[in-house]
């Protein structure tokens, strides 16, 4: 299960890092180019579920290597 | 199977010496006998000998006693002189006939009856004389003793008497000889047969406590073999027990993993997409070029880790969200599923052959999850430039009851795609576990690992033989007779 978790974990970050980077980018371009505040917002919500992604994703591989350790 | 071998080993280790034995035994009498009468027939051809000696030394005794009577009573003329004559007159008869009775061989038979004619010539000439004296006329009858026809009578008689008596002792002598010989012989024969009794008695208990011995050590042995056994199924129960732990807390995990998967990571998922779209619908001027194509790859992304959720789901539902086996029919699965295929199957220029597939007990859904999966990686892994080719089959002999009893159908996947290397064959099946970069092939790698346990589920399973460039074939066996199984339920009733 751990080496299943594992793979899934490291699958699911690379779409989550794809997300992260291209919504930071689009950001940047968007602050660059004093495009409006809904699509900065929107990308800000974007990032941040990012990060809500990373982090559930961080706590379960925590858990699951925690589990395997015992 | 170790005890009957035991027995039938007992059987023959005291069978056998048992049968040996009676044989010896039963073949020593026999000599023994045989020596006895071979002694005692040595023995009385000695005595026939010596009775034969006996009884020609009397006849000439009775002769000689006739003569000497005649020639008492010729001096004296006394009827005293005369009894020995008598006497002697009446045995001979006797004696001859006895000597004529027993055995004699060819020559000494010869001898005989010469010896009784002349003893016959011998008493009818003293019996003249004894005759003539009677009468009174000694004169005549001292002319008849004068004429020496009686004395060469005797002489023959003496002669042939020396004769036969010469003739029996050496006859006695080689019969005595004989006679020696065979008792020692006897006497060795039965020494012997006494010693190798010994020795067989003597090899019949080494054998017994050789037997004793190998029994005591066969049966330590199998006390040490069940000990030993006993221990290894301690050891196999243990780590059987420990692997049902193992798989139930795996199980337990993946649920867990797949419930935060689809309640806690969906969600923020759901909203990233939703904003991505509310990006690409409305401000997509305002974002230009580039930012339209950062937001399309934001997208794209957030596609594919749904489907890799969506798929962990599905793999986690086989046995979590399984529904009852009902019958059903494989070919209208095939059907069903080639159609929800229609459009990869017309852009690929896929041909698909399909053989006349049977009903069999089976949930539904899952029978699609596994021709779906099957077909769409035969489709999706075809060689650039080469239209698929795929065949869905009944292995040759793959619809009748196994050896096992069981009545499982095997089917074959085959296609002319672009292979794999065998070595990778056991990896292909794993959850998350990929061939290709996702650039080349898109998936979530976790398409044959449903498969698989779809096909466990159903009693049967899953494996594939293929050549790089070649093509390859998915072999799915299935119960025909499926009951519904289901590994968390059946580890948690242990």
């Amino acid at each position: 299960m751990r080496n299943k978790t594992e793979r899934f974990l490291h699958d699911a970050r690379g779409p989550l890092n794809t997300i992260s980077v291209n919504a930071e980018l689009a950001k940047l371009l968007a602050q660059k180019n004093g495009a409006g505040d809904n699509i900065v917002n929107a990308l800000n919500i974007i990032l941040s579920e990012c990060q809500r992604c990373n982090q559930i994703l961080y706590e379960f591989g925590a858990e699951s290597s925690g589990d395997s350790m015992e | 199977m170790n005890s009957i071998a035991n027995l039938r080993m007992n059987f023959k280790d005291t069978l056998l010496p048992l049968v040996l034995f009676t044989l010896f035994f039963f073949g020593n009498g026999i000599l023994g006998y045989f020596s006895i009468r071979s002694v005692a027939n040595d023995q009385e051809l000695v005595n026939i000998s010596l009775r034969n000696i006996n009884l020609i030394h009397e006849l000439l005794v009775e002769v000689l006693r006739a003569e000497s009577g005649q020639r008492g009573y010729l001096l004296t003329n006394m009827d005293a002189y005369a009894e020995p004559y008598y006497e002697a007159m009446q045995n001979i008869d006797g004696k001859i006939t006895n000597l004529g009775g027993t055995e004699l061989d060819a020559e000494q038979s010869n001898r005989f009856y010469e010896i009784q004619l002349l003893v016959t010539q011998k008493l009818e000439e003293l019996k003249e004389n004894f005759e003539l004296l009677r009468d009174a006329n000694q004169l005549e009858a001292l002319r008849g003793l004068m004429s020496h026809r009686g004395l060469a009578l005797m002489f023959d008689i003496n002669e042939i008497a020396s004769m036969m008596e010469q003739h029996e002792s050496d006859l006695l002598d080689a019969r005595m000889l004989t006679a020696e010989q065979g008792r020692i012989s006897a006497f060795f024969l039965i020494l012997t047969s006494n010693l190798v009794g010994l020795l067989l008695v003597f090899v019949s208990m080494m054998l017994v406590r050789t037997g004793l011995k190998k029994e005591q050590q066969f049966l330590a042995n199998l006390q040490e073999a069940k000990d030993d056994l006993e221990l290894k199924v301690e050891e196999r129960t243990y780590a059987l027990q420990h692997f049902s732990n193992e798989l139930k807390r795996s199980n337990r995990e993946l649920q867990d993993f797949a419930f935060v998967a689809s309640h806690d990571l969906q969600e923020p998922l759901r909203k990233i997409r939703a904003f991505g779209d509310r990006l690409q619908q409305s401000y997509a001027a305002a974002l230009g070029e580039q930012g339209a194509d950062y937001i399309e790859r934001m997208q794209k992304a957030s596609a594919r880790m749904s489907r890799l959720i969506e798929d962990l789901l599905s793999f986690s539902r086989i046995t979590t969200k399984a529904k009852p086996f009902l019958p059903v029919s494989l070919g209208k699965v095939a059907e069903e599923v080639i159609e929800d295929l229609e459009v990869a199957i017309q852009e690929s220029g896929a041909v698909i052959h399909v053989d006349d597939l049977p009903e069999i007990q089976a949930d539904l859904f899952q029978m699609k999850q596994l021709f779906q999966n099957l077909l769409s990686n035969a489709i999706k892994f075809r060689k650039a430039d080469v239209a698929p080719h795929i065949s869905i089959t009944i292995a040759a002999g793959g619809d009748t009851p196994s050896a096992s009893g069981a009545d499982l159908i095997t089917l074959l996947f085959a296609d002319n795609g672009i292979g794999f290397d065998e070595v990778f064959l056991d990896r292909i099946f794993l959850p998350f576990q990929r061939l290709h970069g996702k650039s080349e092939y898109g998936g979530t790698g976790i398409g044959l690992a449903i498969c698989r346990r779809v096909a466990e589920r159903h009693g049967g399973s899953l494996t594939a033989t293929s050549k790089v460039g070649e093509g390859s074939t998915f072999i799915v066996t299935l119960s025909r007779e499926n009951q519904v199984f289901d590994v968390e339920e059946s580890i948690n009733e242990n």
